[in-house]
């Protein structure tokens, strides 16, 4: 019997200190060791070795530090009861960074205002966009054989490496396009289009090769630029990443416009799930009637046909949302949709919460699922 | 008249941002990160005058956002949620208006470091246009778009008023709403913004801009040509050059034709050609050649390398003419 409303979270942990500084090779305080102590403790790990090496001077301390940190986060997932699990990202400087310092083409600029004093590092395409370095592999082969339950990838999709980044290569190319409009159009296009072919196609290969069964696209920045041309030109790159690759893909988007999204999802190939951002939208009111999750049925009158993955906690508030609350959203899209296309995840990656708080969550976010499973 | 100058506010220094994210940890002081605010001011107004600009602005760099100093400023307003700042990766906090809108004194004197501007220099100014700031408020208050428009349009008014009299020369109302894609207004509403505009612009002697950019100015054209100010801006990053072919302009124009929104430095070379392009069909009171919007998008160092391009190209320009 298939199981109803499996469990997976999105991708992204915060990282611990004593990651940070032991990957920085800055010096660790007693509280840092401490924390590491007290959650190898919790997840049942033998964690003597990690305290070891924190310790040291070992040459490879880095990426041992970033091994364990990982593991770490898979056994946190594990010990939760998820279906899906992965490294919690904790291999990745950041989503977007993490491929842009991997890629031939890309160099920073420097870093950039967000809003008030936040700011991103954000990078300038300055050449060919081409493969360098294996970016997405070497972490899926450490933690596979690591992990009991099911593996799902995240990885950042050549629309939100685009949009994020500043386009000079390909603007320079078409020098001869008079229109600056159409220029930055076509510039835009010809960018994306090698982002797909060159970079994430190829460590697609090598993900299915080495036993990757489902791959998520994270897309935080689309429907950024609300035209139907930018639509149209993500549907023709996601298209042309998933054709004839024999893998489950999902996409990821969040704090977007669903409605715009809504219109394009039917056009996208082997778009096997839909996981949106909509607990951040709702109220925390019992009830299976949500309005926030009404806007599913858009895409269900566009004509998707794929699962949802709607966003049932909330991930940018230290607030934990009740298994009752979860149950209640869940069976909402369950009568949108129908059980059977439902799967349970937070709104997106938890990285911006402590564990503890992340713990919580993910915690309520199972039991909400199981509740909701004696219920239909 | 050919200008040069920037359409808006200009980055923070990487060193700034060091300070700003220091002082976000709680590991630096209010009176450091004063300091570090003097030291960032001078150095991107003295880029400005060292490349020559015709105009130039002190960079605006403790607006929080275009909208925050009347968001935090003005009675009726207060400050609401993060919203994404129309199609970039930067984020503003929307205003909520809850009441009347009433003006309390400056609200962007506070924020400025004009007397770091040599004197002998223009100052332009850049306040957020009654169309931008309405579309982008939650009102809870006016329940109707113009009348919203217009109280706001009445503060702004005698916001740039005070700023006349510090000796501004020139005040640009950025107006990006006006035509970006999914703000943009309709027929109806474009005729009604002119009266709203006069509201805004009412006994000023300095002259005004209405700066237009994230969107096509097809949008508001030829409307916009009776808009009662001295010049209209738009962004030729969105705007295709036919757009503007034979347009029978009252006043000046404002080319937005570098691109604040990417990395690369324009060749001067290149953008004057298409810039005469645009001219060839035009006659312009004056000529301003802008960057296209904001450039807080960009580093300072590329930002400093598009102004002497943005130069270079007026003194081509200049030259030719």
């Amino acid at each position: 019997m298939v199981k109803l409303f499996e469990t997976y979270e999105i991708g992204s942990l915060a990282k611990h200190s004593w990651r940070l500084k032991g990957f920085s090779n800055a010096k660790l305080t007693e509280a840092d060791i401490a924390e590491a102590e007290a959650w190898g403790k919790r997840l049942g790990m033998d964690y003597k070795p990690l305290i070891k090496l924190l310790k040291s001077d070992a040459p490879d301390k880095r990426q041992q530090v970033v091994n364990w940190s990982a593991l770490y986060a898979l056994k946190m997932f594990e010990k939760l009861g998820l279906d899906y699990v992965y490294t919690g990202e904790q291999w990745r400087e950041e989503m977007y960074a993490h491929v842009a310092k991997n890629v031939e083409g890309f160099e920073f600029t420097g870093w950039i205002k967000s809003f008030d004093y936040r700011y991103y590092r954000k990078a300038a395409v300055v050449g060919e966009v081409k493969y360098r370095d294996p970016f997405y592999i070497d972490e899926y082969e450490y933690i596979k054989p690591h992990a009991k339950a099911q593996l799902k990838v995240p990885i950042t999709g050549p629309y939100t490496m685009t949009d994020w980044s500043f386009n000079e290569h390909y603007w320079r190319k078409l020098g001869k396009v008079k229109s600056l409009k159409e220029r930055k159009s076509r510039a835009r296009r010809e960018l994306i289009l090698d982002v797909v072919d060159n970079v994430l196609r190829p460590e697609f290969e090598k993900l299915i090769a080495a036993g990757t069964k489902w791959i998520q696209i994270d897309e935080p920045a689309l429907t950024t630029q609300p035209t139907a041309e930018e639509m149209s030109l993500f549907v023709e790159a996601w298209n042309r990443l998933v054709a004839g690759l024999d893998c489950r893909f999902s996409l990821h988007n969040c704090y977007s416009d669903y409605e715009l999204l809504a219109r394009y999802a039917p056009d996208l190939k082997n778009c096997e799930q839909l996981s949106l951002e909509f607990a951040n939208r709702d109220t925390k009111a019992l009830g299976r009637k949500r309005p926030a999750y009404d806007l599913i049925r858009n895409f269900e009158d566009h004509g998707y046909e794929g699962a949802y993955a709607p966003g049932f906690v909330h991930v940018h508030t230290d607030q934990i949302a009740s298994p009752e609350v979860v149950r209640d959203r869940i069976l909402c899209v369950a009568d949108i949709a129908g059980p059977e296309r439902v799967y349970v995840a937070p709104d997106c990656g938890l990285r911006t919460r402590t564990w503890e708080i992340a713990y919580q969550k993910l915690e309520n976010l199972i039991k909400g699922a199981e509740q909701a499973r004696e219920e239909v | 008249m050919i200008g040069s100058s920037v359409s808006g506010n200009l980055p923070r220094t990487q060193e700034l941002i060091a300070k700003t994210r220091a002082y976000d940890r709680a590991t630096l002081s209010d009176e450091e990160l004063e300091a570090a605010y003097v030291e960032a001011s001078k150095r991107v107004i003295e880029g400005q005058v060292k490349a020559g600009l015709t105009q130039v602005n002190d960079g605006l760099l403790k607006w929080q956002d275009l909208l925050r100093p009347f968001t935090l400023g003005l009675g009726g307003v207060e400050l609401g949620p993060m919203a994404r700042w129309f199609n970039n990766n930067t984020f503003y906090r929307v205003p909520i208006v809850g009441g009347p809108i009433t003006y309390k004194g400056s609200v962007t004197e506070k924020l400025s470091y004009r007397k770091l501007l040599p004197k002998d220099v223009k100052f332009k100014a850049v306040l957020p246009a009654p169309y931008t700031f309405a579309a982008l408020a939650d009102d809870r208050y006016y329940g109707n778009e113009t009348k919203l428009q217009t109280a706001y349009a009445e503060a702004l008014n005698q916001e740039a008023r005070h700023l006349e009299k510090l000796g501004y020369d020139y005040i640009q109302l950025s107006d990006p709403a006006i035509v970006y894609v999914t703000t943009k207004p309709v027929k109806r509403e474009l005729k009604a913004y002119e009266k709203v505009l006069e509201v805004a612009t009412a006994g000023l002697k300095a002259k005004t801009c209405l700066q237009t950019f994230f969107g096509d100015a097809a949008e508001i054209l030829p409307d916009a040509l009776a808009y009662p100010v001295s010049d209209l801006g738009f962004d030729l990053y969105e705007t295709a050059p036919e757009t503007l072919k034979g347009l029978k302009l009252t006043g000046g124009i404002s080319l937005g034709i570098i691109d604040s929104r990417n990395s690369t430095t324009e060749d001067a070379q290149e953008i004057t050609i298409a810039a005469k392009q645009i001219l060839k069909t035009l006659k312009p009171k004056d000529i301003y050649v802008s960057t296209n919007c904001d450039t807080d998008f960009l580093t300072w160092e590329k930002a400093e390398e598009k102004i002497g391009v943005l130069v270079r190209v007026a003194e081509n320009l200049r030259r030719d003419a």
